[in-house]
């Protein structure tokens, strides 16, 4: 599974309620209907981190490896969406790719 | 070979200029038809130097079209050119193509374009000129300027230009309402018009993507937009498929796409690093790559995370985060990659526990943890996975051996509460074990703490229920289900659990002769039993309880039972296993009652008698001998019915449960008459056939086995495949011993050896053995020349009378030995010594 306090934009340091508090602003932003496979991965990430019982069990046991695409998670976060400049607008419509 | 052939048959041929015309000329024809455009634009050429014929010139016009759309195809761009550039100057055999035009635009010859667009606007076809116009709108919104200035005033590009141009500008200044006002003025039928689509896919990219998409599936793929409209696609890729369609996408299409979707350039620049990896780096790739980011990373993230990379090649892979420049691990970090390689290769249980033991052991030396802390509850969760993992106290009757995996578990999972108490499900899980082996003062200890902490809690008070029962405490016990019905009134459980108890209870005061008591037990069942769920059973042994005192009244009543329960077979089934269990055979009891031998049950019997099986195995009760062998012939008569398939499995999988094997192999033949080779029946066969002596089987029941295997796994029925590899892989390992009969284990030695021979047969003991082949021959020479008994004295004299020395045969003692040794709390020894975490991987 995917690093569930990416997933859920917390820290290792949550409490119950940040985590219940990221996850249901998680599932405001992408519901089932729209984003189903994000609601799906906000929910097992849920599930993952719920109870501090939870979190040192995913602490102890969970052995799955981190994937590039967490790791550029961690390092750099998405931020919201940006506009091409007219630049990168000419070079694609030169024909470049 | 081929090469020689090849030059000559070159040298056989005649060069094109011996050729006369005629020849000549369609040999040219021939290489324009075939598309070999080079021969074509030679031949045409030598034709024409001799005489320039129209026809000629048309031919070779074509075969330069040709040539330059090869060009095209392969990316020579440049090479198409001249090629287009050479069939222009042909003059009007050659009128102007689009595609030249195009070309020249796509080189960034703007000015050329625009002048033979200008010249050929009167002569190109419609959708020629539409898509060539569309190609200018590109250009000139890439900054192509001089395009408005070369072209007529009224030209569409010119016409629109300026909206489009406003549209972009306004678009990448993020003024969504003069974008809206630009793309307004821009009409359907505008060469912008595929760049329009997409100005309005790029407004609803992040709010609304299947519209975005919608209006992108309006675009048509050989558009003069589809670089950007393949970029904003990119943006709207799933999560899940973006690596690998931006791993196929071009540096500025992803860069455009990333930027769509909030990818700062250092990320955009890590994910370059990262790309170059692989699709799948290995491990110690990529957790080099974690270490040498950890300053954005995070120290303790990358330690952490990067320690799931070290599992599968474990122990080496230990000093890889040294190697990488990070710290190394410590002793509880080793011992936890240990811990998971363990159970990720899921080898010997009892390494694996010992794993979690000694990752425990690490945990609690190195703190003292305070009751409720994080590093209590950790000691507790790593005590309890070994059971977690594999369930084993969920099931597992307590082993008599005290040095059992299961009685190891158990322990360690009762050790976890000292750590963390606040657990209930824990205290029923090992209340409900030491239940299942009688172990009622194991079960009364836990028990106490637990009502203490959870006095209103129905599970434990279910529990505390079970454990009065268990002990004949019924008056303790009732007192238990008053308290559950108080909390809960409509707790079925309860009741029911009291019922059984009593209705046990009569039936151990018939077995002692106490007509008197075991009446008193039916009364109180009776009282529990609102329902009468219970009241055949209670007739039942109310009968039995009466033909100890009054034989013709009992008798009376129990054939009174059998016609209410339909005097079928299920019914007797009822009758005898309650007769079983006061102690009477079914045969002597039915005897007693005039009953003749039960009927072959029809299709709804049966179904009604396994139910009764599955009920009466659910309760803990096993099937007695004498009620298998009494029912055995008639059960086996109705495998001839007609049954579906999961009537059938389901037959099948009842008799496993009960061990009756005689009828479940009868069903599962007649199910594999049905179902040639049906994996689960082909199973369910052999196990019932050979009833855990598999080494017996005959070739043909091992390669029908085989085929059941290969079925199987074609129809992926997984459950079949790991029961049938189960059986099979014994069976494929030539020197593993087959289990011996209970007892025989003890006399292993020379004078076990005939024994031995009868059981596995002498091939397979030689084999055991670990004979060569040459020795293997010389004794089986030894046998035939000499007899059995030599062969015999020899094999005694060879292993040296030591029973040991019959290696696959290793002694009881000794593996007890081993596993007392592996279980040891040993806390305190020197296993705890940094070197010997390592010794944690074989």
């Amino acid at each position: 599974m995917n690093d569930p306090y990416l997933t859920l934009g917390v820290t290792a340091e949550a409490t119950d309620a940040d985590i219940e508090a990221a996850y249901r602003a998680g599932v405001k932003r992408s519901p089932p209907e729209r984003d189903p496979q994000r609601f799906e991965a906000l929910r097992r990430a849920y599930e993952a981190l719920r109870t501090r019982r939870d979190r040192l069990a995913y602490e102890l046991f969970d052995t799955s490896p981190p994937t590039l695409d967490e790791a550029l998670d961690k390092a750099v976060p998405t931020s919201a969406p940006q506009r091409p400049d007219a630049a990168q607008f000419a070079a694609l419509l030169r024909g470049e790719r | 070979m081929s090469k020689k052939r090849n030059k000559r048959s070159a040298r056989n041929k005649a060069s094109p200029a011996a050729l006369p015309s005629t020849a000549l000329e369609s040999s040219a024809r021939e290489a324009l038809q075939r598309g070999r455009y080079r021969d074509a634009i030679a031949h045409f050429k030598l034709l024409l130097k001799r005489e320039p014929q129209a026809t000629w010139h048309e031919g070779l016009a074509q075969a330069y079209e040709g040539r330059a759309r090869n060009l095209i195809e392969k990316g020579m761009l440049k090479e198409a050119l001249v090629m287009w550039e050479n069939r222009h100057r042909l003059g009007d055999v050659a009128p102007l193509r689009r595609d030249h035009i195009a070309l020249l635009l796509r080189l960034g010859r703007v000015r050329e374009a625009l002048e033979l667009f200008n010249q050929a606007a009167g002569t190109l076809p419609p959708d020629a000129l539409a898509a060539l116009r569309a190609q200018l709108a590109a250009c000139y919104l890439s900054g192509e300027t001089e395009i408005l200035e070369r072209l007529a005033p009224e030209d569409p590009v010119v016409v629109h230009g300026e909206a489009a141009q406003a549209a972009l500008a306004a678009y990448c200044s993020g003024d969504d309402a003069a974008l809206e006002q630009a793309l307004a003025v821009i009409p359907f039928r505008s060469p912008y018009r595929d760049g329009v689509q997409i100005f309005k896919a790029l407004q609803h990219l992040a709010e609304q993507p299947d519209q975005a998409l919608a209006l992108l599936a309006r675009v048509p793929a050989e558009s003069a937009f589809a670089p950007l409209h393949q970029a904003v696609e990119l943006a709207l890729a799933p999560e899940q498929e973006l690596t690998s369609r931006l791993a196929d996408a071009g540096e500025i299409t992803r860069r455009f796409a990333l930027t769509l979707r909030g990818w700062p350039p250092e990320r955009q620049a890590l994910f370059d690093e990262a790309r170059r990896l692989g699709d799948e780096p290995p491990p110690k790739a990529l957790l080099q790559f974690l270490y040498r980011h950890r300053g954005r990373l995070g120290d303790a993230w990358v330690q952490e995370r990067g320690r799931r990379l070290l599992i599968d090649a474990a122990p080496q892979s230990l000093e890889w985060p040294r190697e990488a420049g990070g710290r190394p691990l410590s002793k509880a970090e080793m011992v936890q990659v240990g811990a998971w390689q363990a159970e990720r290769q899921r080898g010997d249980p009892w390494y694996t526990l010992q794993c979690w033991e000694l990752l425990a052991q690490h945990l609690e030396s190195n703190h003292s943890p305070a009751p409720g802390s994080d590093q209590a509850l950790r000691i507790a969760l790593v005590l309890r996975r070994f059971d977690q993992q594999s369930d084993l106290l969920a099931y597992t009757t307590p082993s008599p051996e005290p040095d059992a995996l299961d009685r190891a578990a158990a322990h360690l999972v009762e050790r976890s509460l000292d750590y963390d108490p606040d657990a209930p499900q824990v205290y029923l899980r090992l209340i409900a074990y030491h239940l299942r082996g009688k172990e009622l003062k194991a079960a009364r200890r836990l028990l106490e703490p637990a009502l203490a902490r959870w006095p209103d809690d129905t599970q434990v008070l279910t529990a505390a229920l079970d454990t009065a029962v268990a002990g004949g405490a019924f008056k303790k016990a009732a007192g238990f289900a008053r308290r559950i019905l108080a909390l809960d009134p409509i707790n079925k459980t309860a009741r029911e659990r009291l019922v059984k108890a009593h209705l046990a209870h009569a039936r151990k005061q018939i077995c002692n002769a106490r007509p008197d008591l075991a009446r008193q037990e039916l009364e109180r069942a009776g009282a529990w039993d609102q329902h009468g769920r219970f009241r055949t059973r209670r007739d039942i042994v109310e009968g039995l309880t009466t033909l100890a005192t009054d034989a013709q009244a009992g008798a009376s009543a129990l054939r009174a039972a059998n016609q209410r329960l339909g005097d079928g077979f299920t019914g007797r089934l009822i009758i005898g296993l309650e007769a079983a269990a006061v102690g009477r055979t079914p045969k002597a009891l039915f005897a007693d009652l005039g009953l003749s031998k039960p009927r072959t049950p029809d299709r709804e019997d049966l179904m009604a008698c396994l139910a009764q099986l599955r009920e009466h195995l659910d309760s803990g009760a096993r099937l007695p001998p004498q009620v298998a062998t009494y029912f055995e012939t008639a059960l086996k008569g109705a495998a001839r019915l007609e049954f579906s398939f999961q009537e059938f499995e389901s037959a099948c999988e009842t008799l496993r449960r009960c061990h009756w094997e005689t009828p479940r192999q009868a069903f599962a033949q007649a199910a594999l008459k049905r179902w040639k080779d049906a994996p689960v029946f082909a199973w369910h066969a052999f196990e019932a056939k050979y009833q855990g002596a598999p080494w017996q089987a005959s070739t043909t029941d091992v390669r029908r086995l085989e085929r059941a295997l290969e079925q199987a796994r074609e129809q992926g029925d997984m459950r079949s495949v790991q029961r049938l590899l189960e059986v099979l892989e014994p069976l494929m390992m030539p020197f593993e011993p087959p289990p011996l009969p209970p007892g025989l284990e003890q006399e292993l030695g020379p004078d076990a050896l005939p024994m031995l021979i009868d059981l596995v047969g002498l091939d397979k003991l030689l084999d055991m053995l670990g004979l060569s082949r040459e020795m293997k021959r010389q004794l089986k020479e030894v046998e035939r020349q000499v007899g059995r008994q030599a062969l015999v004295e020899l094999l005694g004299a060879m292993i040296g009378g030591e029973p040991d020395a019959l290696l696959p045969f290793p002694s009881p003692e000794g593996r007890a030995e081993g596993r007392r040794h592996r279980a040891q709390d040993d806390r305190s020894s020197d296993d705890d010594a940094p070197l010997n975490q390592l010794d944690l991987f074989p």
